[in-house]
């Protein structure tokens, strides 16, 4: 007796199939509906909560922009520089007395102890919180209305479900008369004819033979087993019949487009050459002659073959492209019809291996990749970019517009993905914050001053913030009533750039919009701090010194997208358009806080 | 009736339910009968056979129309089975050490005997979690060890020996049937 191996024994049921129970395709069409709900629900949470972000970052823009220029408007007599702070009227009327120049006009830019007093900073914390708790107000505000929002979304869209709903039943019941009217058995068991059965489950197309046909049934009534045993010899006719037109012809077809049989069946026992060849492609060692019988007999001169779930035979005639075929004997027909039939069988046999492998080829390369993309939970990407710091709230210093100011940055950052759709990532990145201004009136202690005179201003001026770490510098404000009313002094105008550079460590979380094999798009959001590691400020291009006005820590969030692409395997290159929000730049003076950037990308999955 | 894929998954990809329908008709047998091969019993596989066609009618417009729909669908179902096997991990029977000298199972050749599709499928169906999803993935999805180690977090070693494992379970029934119908 033959021998084999395990995994050949069971290599038989490599393509096995069974037909599902009919009650399956009745819960898949109730549940397609709810998964809809579940995401049109997210889509508008998604909004609401992208939405009331944008809200609070604009919302929260707005206020300080606001604080700003109010305060610049109620200091407008008493502040040179525009600074947040509300400094107190008795403070510049004392440096008035003191001072030869109109110092209560006047922004010096000179190292020097710090001045500022507590009243200031009291004051200054004072207005913060006001700031704050109206901020959180028109939060809440936002946060409600938001919400009116949510719940109309979704009574919409329980609307919009209902209707669907009641589609669904209209639909259903036509499928049910589908069903009724498909489920028509037809079982023809003369010797020569061949009999189509299509069920709405299997739609397996069925032929019967006059030798013994069993037919196995399964749930209510749906054909999906036969068996055909026949022991005629060489001289049996065998004739090919195309099932679906339930008439006799020799012609078998294979067209893509001809639907996908699913359950295809060839039956032919006769002991010839296209027993062995079919008998070759059904793996043809185990075979039964009912469901419930669990050893069939096989010998030599019997062949019997089991339809039953298209297992055997589907393996090379796939479901794919060719609709039932059958091979009936018959008797009547003629022995050069039955050579043809039979080459055109083993012809599409042949044809239909090659194509199951290379399906089976395609399978494994899908199953690769789904796992390379689950495979690869951390990344470490490397990237750098230009970031363009702006202005929206209008802010002035010394008088002037602040302008947009370009830079660069760079850093790592490492990614770890929680599951196809969430990731989180962190990292450091050297960026910088900068403004310039143009057209500041400025002293030079050097240059313009008499060496008297500066050396009286510089002394006598206690109200004076200094900001910058060069003392021979004093800054006017550019309003005609702010100037420095000396004879003895010649202003100049100079354009000031200001640069903070920090060391920033984000921490961010992401959503991933469209992931495939090659290519991802994901939403990042989250928050970072950062740690001052340059400030700079040059006037003309010549460094000045640094600003004092800066905190050594900032905070601040940022929103951001992700455009990946695998350039390599498990290397990406990415483009990330985003923007940061700098909470708090400068402790008192006006800064350019919004900051849009584009970073540039690799990053390596493992 | 004339059936043409891509147009039916277009179908599809626009929620019509007649196409839903066909699509279902077409591949379920061949869909059911992976997830008879890979769960325990018939009715966990009736649970994730319908979690996972829902998937499919799901993710359908992600479907490029490129290469085998049917093998587009089958990774998915595979997916999911795994996904619903290893949510399932206190059943596990892992054979987490490998030991080439005791783990090598000699394999026994055995003689040819006609056994129903259906029994062989029970077999299966009876290995523990574990084993199964190794066997299933080696033997029908033709994968390495490696690349079933690194599916399922498990070490190549451990692979092997699942298999090992489970190919002696196999054996030993099918020389049981052997001996019962030559006694």
């Amino acid at each position: 007796m033959k021998k084999q191996k395990i995994e050949d024994i069971f290599s038989s049921i490599e393509n096995f199939s069974s037909v599902p129970p009919p009650e399956l395709w009745a819960n898949i069409e109730e549940k397609l509906d709810k998964p809809k709900k579940k995401k049109v629900t997210a889509i508008w949470w998604s909004l609401a909560a992208s939405l009331l972000v944008g809200l609070a970052i604009t919302s929260g823009l707005y206020f300080n922009s606001n604080q700003n220029n109010i305060l610049l408007k109620d200091n407008n007599n008493n502040v040179v520089l525009d600074n947040k702070e509300n400094n107190s009227n008795t403070t510049p009327s004392t440096t008035n007395k003191n001072t030869p120049l109109n110092s209560k006009d006047v922004v010096t830019v000179a190292e020097s102890d710090n001045l500022v007093t507590d009243e200031n900073l009291n004051n200054n914390q004072e207005s913060t919180k006001a700031t704050t708790t109206s901020i959180n107000k028109k939060e809440k505000t936002l946060l409600k209305s938001n919400n009116e929002v949510i719940s109309l979304a979704e009574s919409s869209s329980k609307n919009k479900k209902n209707n669907s709903s009641s589609k669904q039943n209209n639909s259903k019941s036509e499928n049910n008369l589908k069903a009724e009217k498909e489920e028509k058995i037809a079982l023809n068991e003369n010797t020569q004819s061949s009999s189509k059965n299509e069920s709405n489950t299997s739609f397996s197309k069925q032929d019967s033979n006059k030798v013994s046909n069993t037919l196995i049934s399964k749930d209510k009534g749906i054909v999906s087993n036969n068996s055909t045993q026949s022991s005629s010899k060489n001289e049996s006719n065998t004739s090919l019949s195309k099932q679906n037109q339930n008439e006799t012809n020799n012609t078998l077809k294979t067209s893509k487009n001809k639907g996908i049989a699913s359950n295809n069946n060839i039956q032919s026992s006769s002991k010839n050459e296209s027993d062995t060849s079919l008998s070759k492609q059904n793996n043809g060692t185990i075979g039964t002659l009912a469901k419930n019988e669990e050893i069939a007999l096989s010998n030599n001169t019997q062949s019997t073959r089991n339809n039953a779930s298209t297992a055997g035979v589907d393996s090379t005639l796939n479901a794919d492209k060719n609709k039932g075929i059958s091979l009936n004997n018959n008797p009547a027909t003629n022995l050069t019809a039955f050579n043809d039939s039979l080459q055109k069988v083993q012809i599409a046999l042949e044809l239909q291996q090659l194509e199951n492998r290379l399906n089976n080829k395609d399978d494994k390369e899908d199953l690769k990749t789904e796992k390379e993309i689950l495979k690869e939970k951390w990344s470490v990407g490397l990237y750098a970019g230009v970031v363009s710091s702006q202005n929206y709230g209008n802010k002035k210093s010394l008088g002037n517009d602040i302008e947009s100011k370009q830079n660069t940055g760079y850093g790592v950052k490492t990614n770890y993905k929680l599951n196809k759709k969430w990731a989180v990532s962190s990292g450091f990145k050297i960026n910088e914050l900068g403004q310039s201004v143009a057209n500041v009136s400025y002293y030079s202690k050097q240059n313009t001053l008499s060496a008297g005179l500066a050396n009286d201003f510089f002394i006598s001026s206690p109200n004076v913030e200094y900001i910058s770490t060069n003392r021979n510098y004093v800054f006017s404000s550019n309003n005609d009533n702010q100037k420095v009313e000396s004879s003895a002094t010649n202003n100049l105008t100079g354009n000031l750039d200001q640069q903070l550079q920090y060391l920033e460590m984000p921490l961010e979380i992401s959503y991933s919009l469209l992931s495939t094999s090659k290519a991802a798009i994901m939403l990042n959001t989250g928050g970072f701090v950062g740690k001052l590691i340059s400030n700079q400020i040059f006037l003309d291009g010549n460094s000045i010194g640094g600003n004092l006005d800066v905190n050594n820590f900032v905070y601040g969030s940022k929103l951001s997208s992700t455009l990946q692409y695998e350039v390599f395997k498990q290397t990406h290159f990415f483009v990330e358009p985003g923007v940061n929000y700098y909470i708090n730049p400068l402790k008192t003076q006006s800064f350019n806080q919004f900051q849009w950037g584009l970073n540039f990308g690799v990053n390596f999955g493992f | 009736m004339e059936d043409n894929l891509d147009l039916l998954i277009k179908k599809c990809i626009d929620n019509d339910r007649g196409g839903q329908l066909r699509i279902y008709q077409l591949f379920s047998p061949v869909l059911y009968g992976i997830c008879l091969k890979y769960m325990k019993n018939e009715d966990d596989a009736k649970d994730v056979f319908q979690e996972a066609f829902i998937i499919v009618f799901q993710k359908i417009s992600q479907y490029k129309f490129e290469g085998s729909f049917e093998g587009w669908m089958k990774r998915i179902f595979i997916n999911k089975l795994i996904e619903t096997l290893k949510k399932k991990k206190k059943d596990y029977h892992f054979l987490d050490v490998f030991d080439p000298e005791t783990e090598i199972i000699e394999e026994e050749e055995l003689e040819t005997i006609p056994i129903t599709q259906e029994k062989l499928i029970e077999y299966i169906q009876d290995l523990p979690d574990q084993y199964r999803m190794v066997f299933n993935l080696f033997v029908f999805e033709k994968m390495k060890h490696k690349e079933i180690g690194e599916m399922l977090q498990i070490s190549e070693g451990t692979s092997k020996s699942n298999l090992n494992r489970a190919k002696k379970i196999l054996q030993t029934r099918i020389l049981a049937v052997l001996n019962f119908k030559t006694a």
